[in-house]
């Protein structure tokens, strides 16, 4: 598959450039337990594209659809376990030990709890307290 | 203009007139006064009086104010009639690159003008072409105006056919072929009255080309049109309805595609209050000012759920068991073969009419019906479902800060930025697209009271609707001074991108911002689903749902077209004054584009 860099643009990595890691973690030999493995934040940065993770959490893990994912609610252990059985899977598809390995999970993982946060308080953004609280005269347009 | 030559006093008086030219000889005298001799090929060419001339008269009395077209040989007598005889006014023709943008920006118009446009089609390819379009609208419930050429004698025999409406049947509400220009008149009428009385919906006249360039025999009266009345519910549903309402303790109200027009919301809010019921109206265009208090679901379950032209089959979030009402016109535009509306509509009570031509006599008997120890109860619930109202829209509004500095932009933050630059125009503004795939973030994030500040969706899912009804939109908004607004994907936008050369062509003031995602999302979301439930890896969930390798240069798209355009914009930062400066523009008459990498969903 070919990488299309998106991430590129918000964080520096070429995403040809870490295919090939990709490939290697895939061959990765699933951990009798999850929450031992160490996660590869680089490598989970480019599968949290590859598995299309960004389609629904956005691109750093707090847009979209789905769940907030960033900081993660679970550790590593709990999310492994979520991603194999996720409570609806018509809204979160289930992912099998032999299409994501324990280890592409914790590298998703890493990448996960290595994201700083882009969303500031709502305080502390203008225009959003002005669309609180500012907006009054707004309310009867000419026509 | 030159001044003139100051003349003094003591200038000599000026020489008397002489002849500027020679009289006239005898013959050149019998040249000019005499009718010239055309030869009898030359006779049977020239037509003085075209019958599609008395055509024009006809769209004329039917106020149609514009003809969104795209040229074709089967039309030409018209064509010709409507820029030479009607000096292309009522009806102005406006070049389109594709059918599908034709008939789309005509139902964008309808959509803020409350009346129909015109859309003027090839025979058989054109109508083709614009089939999606129409299909759309009809599931929209709003009425298009089209007109088909047929040329048996034309110079492709392909693009005649025997029944010409047979492939759009379906989905439009009337067609007929006139024989005569007598019955065109008739016809003509007959189909703006349908397509403008609810459920309202597109209709189609077939055009034969000897029609319109046979020599006009006699002067065929214009017929005049008497406006449409609606059809509402009967006064005996209307009282049992009322009944019910004033019974209930928790009321829901639950719009789709109710408000045509100011008026409707207007009413809506005037039931709403009296019955101080939740409306949940802001889903497919605005039914409900966005800030009412009453504006949601309300609280705790509802024992009665009035559904009022619902987009589906009925029903309320938050609903216990109780009584379902459902008062709808798509009953009366049932179509065999597609399954529109998803089926039959649910209820105790359903009424096929017009929900809101019902409401002022419903408006009525509610306030007959009601006594002060309903009302009493209805004020008591009215304030719980204020502070929910308050307390989810601070929710809403505090949830925009997710991914606030994110790149690529977050939708929630691409529509806060718009939100000042548009508020105070003096004329207004008006949202022009859908905004489901955006998060809502409009309709969560702007104050909504007005019909044209939300026009709703595509009607039946068809994509390539946002770019040509949003310009359609936005050239019935110009003559109110409003400044349009069309927040779009990149998908929606490359079916025919061609139609933002119409809008620059035609000078149609229109800020569209392309929500940028490189894909078409709801299509990657999909694949990814089913490759999970197939169990079979979901890296390959992007083939085909991506647009990227090469990504699209909307900026030289759209300055290829000839608009302003900036982009790609990708740094959340550079959001505000970019914004600042594509609003100049269409505040100063023309359209504008801006590329924005935008996070996928909102
Ligand atoms: C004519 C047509 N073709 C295909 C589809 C299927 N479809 C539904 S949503 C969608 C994606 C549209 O892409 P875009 O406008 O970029 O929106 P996004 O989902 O990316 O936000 C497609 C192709 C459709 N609804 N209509
Ligand atoms: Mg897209």
């Amino acid at each position: 598959m070919r990488m299309t860099g998106w991430l590129s643009l918000g964080l520096g990595v070429s995403g040809a450039a870490l295919f090939t890691v990709v490939t290697a973690g895939a061959t990765i030999e699933p951990s009798q337990d999850p929450a031992a493995l160490r996660g590869d934040t680089d490598r989970g940065r480019v599968l949290f594209e590859t598995y299309t993770c960004y389609g629904c959490h956005g691109y750093t893990g707090e847009t979209g659809f789905g769940p907030r994912l960033n900081p993660p609610r679970h550790d590593q252990a709990e999310f492994v376990q979520y991603l194999r059985n996720p409570r609806n899977p018509r809204r979160m598809p289930p992912y099998q030990q032999d299409d994501a390995s324990d280890q592409t999970l914790a590298d998703i993982f890493a990448y996960l709890t290595s994201l700083p946060s882009a969303s500031p308080e709502a305080e502390s953004i203008p225009l959003l307290q002005t669309i609180l609280t500012g907006d009054e005269n707004a309310d009867d347009p000419p026509n | 203009m030159l001044a003139a030559e100051p003349t003094s006093a003591s200038a000599p008086p000026p020489e008397p007139k002489r002849p500027s030219a020679l009289p006239p000889t005898e013959a050149a005298l019998a040249r000019e006064t005499q009718a010239v001799q055309r030869t009898p090929a030359v006779e049977s060419y020239i037509v003085e009086n075209p019958a599609s001339d008395q055509m024009v008269d006809v769209l004329r009395a039917l106020d149609l104010e514009y003809c969104a077209s795209n040229p074709g040989s089967s039309f030409e007598g018209l064509q010709e009639s409507i820029v030479n005889y009607g000096d292309n006014r009522m009806p102005e023709f406006l070049t389109c690159l594709h059918e599908e943008s034709a008939v789309a920006m005509a139902h964008g118009y309808a959509k803020i003008e409350g009346k129909p446009m015109m859309a003027l089609l090839h025979g058989t390819v054109g109508l083709q072409h614009g089939a999606m379009a129409i299909y759309n609208a009809y599931a929209d419930r709003v009425p298009v105006y089209i007109v088909v050429g047929l040329d048996n004698d034309g110079p492709v025999a392909a693009h005649n056919a025997l029944d010409m409406a047979a492939m759009v049947r379906d989905f439009v509400k009337w067609d007929h072929q006139p024989e005569s220009l007598d019955q065109f008149g008739r016809s003509a009428v007959r189909a703006y009255t349908l397509a403008t009385t609810p459920p309202m919906a597109p209709v189609l006249l077939v055009l034969d080309a000897r029609l319109q360039k046979a020599p006009l025999e006699g002067a065929p009266a214009v017929p005049t049109l008497s406006a449409p009345r609606f059809p509402a519910a009967d006064s005996a549903s209307v009282k049992e309805i009322a009944r019910l309402l004033v019974a209930a303790n928790s009321p829901r109200i639950n719009a789709g595609q109710v408000a045509r027009t100011q008026e409707g919301i207007d009413l809506l809010v005037e039931l709403a209050e009296l019955l101080q019921a939740p409306v949940n109206g802001v889903t497919n265009r605005l039914n409900f000012p966005s800030r009412h208090p009453l504006a949601g679901t309300g609280t705790g379950l509802g024992d009665l759920v009035l559904n009022l032209e619902p987009t589906g089959r009925g029903g309320a979030p938050g609903m216990a068991n109780g009584t379902t009402i459902t008062i709808s016109a798509s009953e009366l535009l049932v179509t065999s073969n597609y399954n529109v509306r998803g089926g039959a509509r649910r209820g105790d009570i359903v009424v096929a009419a017009d929900a809101q031509a019902t409401l002022p006599a419903l408006i009525e008997e509610v306030r007959r019906q009601v006594t002060d120890d309903r009302k009493r109860h209805f004020e008591e619930r009215g304030q719980r479902y204020a502070l929910t109202h308050a307390r989810r829209r601070q929710r809403e509004v505090a949830d925009a800060r997710h991914g606030w500095d994110a790149t690529p932009v977050s939708l929630a933050r691409v529509a806060a930025e718009l939100w000042p630059l548009i508020r105070d125009h003096e004329d207004d503004w008006s949202f022009v697209s859908p905004q489901r795939f955006l998060g809502s973030w409009p309709g969560k994030l702007w104050n909504m009271t007005r019909s044209h500040h939300f026009i709703g969706n595509h009607g039946a899912g068809g994509m390539g609707y946002g770019a040509p009804a949003a310009v359609g939109a936005a050239l019935a908004n110009r003559k109110y001074g409003r400044i349009s607004i069309n927040i779009q994907g990149d998908g929606d936008l490359n079916y025919a991108p061609g139609v933002l050369w119409t809008a620059a062509h035609h000078q149609i003031p229109l800020l569209t911002i392309v929500a940028n995602n490189r894909a078409y999302h709801q299509e990657l979301m999909f694949m990814q689903q089913q490759c999970a439930a197939r169990n079979r890896g979901v890296d390959r969930a992007r083939i085909g749902t991506t647009i990227e390798d090469p990504n699209i240069d909307y900026t030289q798209m759209a300055k290829a077209y000839g608009l302003y355009a900036e982009g790609p914009i990708a740094n959340p930062n550079d959001l505000g004054p970019a914004l600042r400066r594509a609003v100049d523009r269409v505040k100063a008459g023309e359209p504008a584009l801006l590329d924005v990498l935008t996070q996928p969903r909102g």
